[in-house]
């Protein structure tokens, strides 16, 4: 026969009050449940604003003025669209200190349900020769530079290399396909800027409706600052020189996303700190009730010989172990929930996602089931303490009775 | 040895106090048999939790192998109701989501030393007639086999001393006088028994026998035949004859 072990002890108590357990589960399903949310939600931002900022290689992105809202849509979710400035805007920023690279783009929002289109997609003409952000990627996973009549898509594209994709009636050969980053450009397609301007030119005759695009318009310019150079300052003196422009940099979208978040998040915590204080009381009185329940079965224990320390971390330890698997299941539930319903999720919210690096999600489960269990503990301290300090005989022949 | 010297315990009633032990003192010598009659009340239970180690005297001592128990901290006293003390009381007080042998082992999680004692508890159960309720569940067992268990249970960590507490209170004839048997047995394989009860009946099994009345311990019968007194209580009543 097996030696009885501690562990033993506390199970067997816990099996005892199954309907108490579970609701007592239930709460800290909520809470890491919230918490974990909570997370994913920022962290995922996060990290897809710095992926795909990253990714795209510059430290400053210009939108026209009047288009600020549609660009910065097309960046964030990919939201087709287009829009034009003047490409003298370019030549001018090219001027200013602190740039080193200043590139043109052009965005063209496909047609949706049209012959002459495969969907409704974002198409992003960029100049080979300017270009620092889409042109390294092709040197270093095709080995060459993209030729006309070629296409480079975002990961959200279920086209492989080699297929063919048709915008404004015009054919288009997939060269290669992105790697994710959870922003706009996983739903867009880069094509040559003279491509660009040439299946506008001919749109009116070969698509269903045209492109109003002229060649000497653009819709952005990707900057990359000097080394040493502050990009905010370098931003705020575009907006400030160069009228109708609307400068973007990695803090303001980052800053921006936090906003488009910040609804969200502040329910999400108000909802966390709302279990966890209505919970607290309830898991107290839990503790507190179990630990009267079973006063007799501690005073037993310790007149067998059990130290008050031992009955304190008894009583703990049962508090303990249903917080860890509170905690567990409600990140296990969460994280399930999360994972089939994220494009349902990030669909409504609108706003950029990628998954958190798995190292960072490690991290922030273990805290999560950390702080349910720091929370269980918690609730468990005083009945613990006094569950310690009762008379044994007293408590024995109390029983009794 | 067990000794309590001039041991008082007080319990708060209403607005004034309840003396249930009055200045009582007693010595309980290795391997006697010792029982403390008391009507329901009359502090015989407080005074038997005093000397166990698991009520603390408001004024006296008690003493038990030369150690002033309650001068002990709380793990030296626990340890020593750990591996010294045997508790058997009137109602089984077994776990019941563990299995006799578990319930049998509980005591071996303060002695440390877990693997002897599974051995050891195999072994008692099998002695008391319990080896094929060795995994039954306290729900399982009948009255007579729960207080067995119980014993096993005090008998576990191989205590010199067992205290029991009206062990055969809830038990018809038959099956008291069988739990008597078992308590017999193991004061004549050496263990010093300290038993509290409420019917004279029992005393036949003893060597001493006290009487507790109003807090106020005094010495009824002496069988074990030594000369040395067991007791001297304030208000001493004299030995009577044996019973």
């Amino acid at each position: 026969m097996r030696p009885l072990k501690f562990s033993d002890l506390v199970i067997q108590s816990i099996r005892q009050r199954p309907f108490r357990n579970i609701a007592t589960i239930l709460c800290f399903i909520v809470i890491t449940g919230t918490l974990l949310s909570t997370y994913f939600l920022v962290g995922g931002a996060k990290n897809s604003v710095e992926v795909g900022m990253d990714r795209l290689g510059a430290d400053v992105l210009v939108l026209p003025q009047d288009s600020a809202l549609s660009g910065e849509a097309v960046l964030l979710t990919g939201k087709p669209s287009t829009f034009v400035f003047a490409s003298s805007v370019q030549d001018q920023i090219a001027r200013m200190e602190g740039v080193e690279k200043a590139a043109p783009q052009i965005y063209i929002g496909t047609l949706q349900n049209a012959a002459c289109c495969t969907g409704r997609v974002q198409l992003i003409g960029f100049d080979p020769i300017l270009d620092f952000t889409i042109q390294p990627w092709l040197i270093s996973e095709l080995g060459r530079p993209l030729r006309r009549g070629e296409v480079v898509v975002g990961s959200g594209f279920t086209s492989e290399a080699g297929s063919v994709l048709t915008f404004y009636g015009k054919n288009f050969t997939v060269a290669g396909k992105l790697d994710p980053s959870g922003m706009g450009m996983d739903e867009s397609a880069f094509i040559m800027l003279d491509d660009a301007y040439s299946m506008a030119a001919a749109s009116s005759s070969d698509a269903i409706a045209p492109v109003d695009i002229r060649p000497g318009e653009i819709s952005a310019v990707l900057i990359r600052v000097s080394p040493g150079a502050d990009k905010e300052k370098i931003a705020a003196d575009i907006k400030d020189t160069i009228p109708g422009t609307h400068p973007v940099t990695l803090n303001y979208i980052a800053s921006k996303v936090n906003s488009q978040l910040s609804a969200t998040t502040q329910v999400l915590v108000s909802i966390t700190a709302a279990v966890t204080l209505v919970s607290f009381p309830f898991m107290a009185l839990i503790s507190t009730m179990v630990a009267n329940e079973r006063r007799r079965e501690l005073a037993l224990l310790r007149a067998m010989g059990a130290t008050k320390g031992f009955i304190f971390k008894t009583v703990l330890a049962e508090a303990l172990a249903i917080a860890a698997a509170g905690g567990l299941l409600g990140v296990g539930i969460s994280g399930l929930l999360l994972y089939l319903f994220e494009p349902l999720i990030i669909g409504s919210l609108q706003m950029p996602f990628l998954w958190p690096p798995l190292g960072s999600l490690l991290v922030q489960v273990t805290i999560t089931i950390l702080i349910a269990v720091a929370v269980g503990g918690a609730a468990a301290l005083i009945p613990a303490i006094q569950s310690s300090n009762l008379e044994p005989y007293d408590a024995i022949r109390r029983g009794e009775r | 040895m067990i000794e309590a010297k001039g041991i008082s315990k007080r319990y708060r009633d209403g607005a004034g106090h309840l003396t249930a032990v009055r200045e009582v003192n007693i010595r309980i010598n290795p391997g006697e048999f010792v029982l403390i009659l008391g009507r329901s009340g009359s502090g015989k239970s407080t005074l038997l939790s005093m000397l166990g180690g698991l009520t603390k005297p408001d004024e006296g001592r008690v003493v038990f192998d030369g150690e002033d128990l309650w001068a002990l901290p709380d793990g030296r006293i626990s340890r020593i109701r750990a591996e010294k003390l045997g508790f058997i009381f009137q109602f089984s007080g077994l776990i019941p989501t563990l299995t006799a042998f578990d319930n049998v082992m509980v005591p071996s999680l303060f002695s440390g030393s877990p693997d002897i004692c599974a051995q050891r508890a195999t072994g008692i159960l099998s002695s008391f007639g319990l080896a094929e309720k060795l995994n039954s569940y306290p729900s399982q067992l009948s009255g007579g086999e729960l207080k067995r268990v119980a014993i096993a249970r005090s008998l576990i960590n191989d205590p010199s001393v067992i205290l029991a507490d009206e062990p055969t209170g809830d038990l018809d004839v038959n099956t008291e006088k069988t739990i008597m048997e078992y308590i017999r047995q193991i004061n004549h394989e050496g263990k010093t028994i300290v038993m509290v009860t409420h019917n004279p009946a029992l005393s036949r099994y003893s060597d001493k026998v006290f009487r507790v009345e109003d807090g106020i311990l005094s010495e009824v019968t002496d069988n074990s035949g030594t000369q040395e007194p067991g007791l001297s209580g304030r208000n001493f009543v004299s030995k009577p004859a044996v019973m």
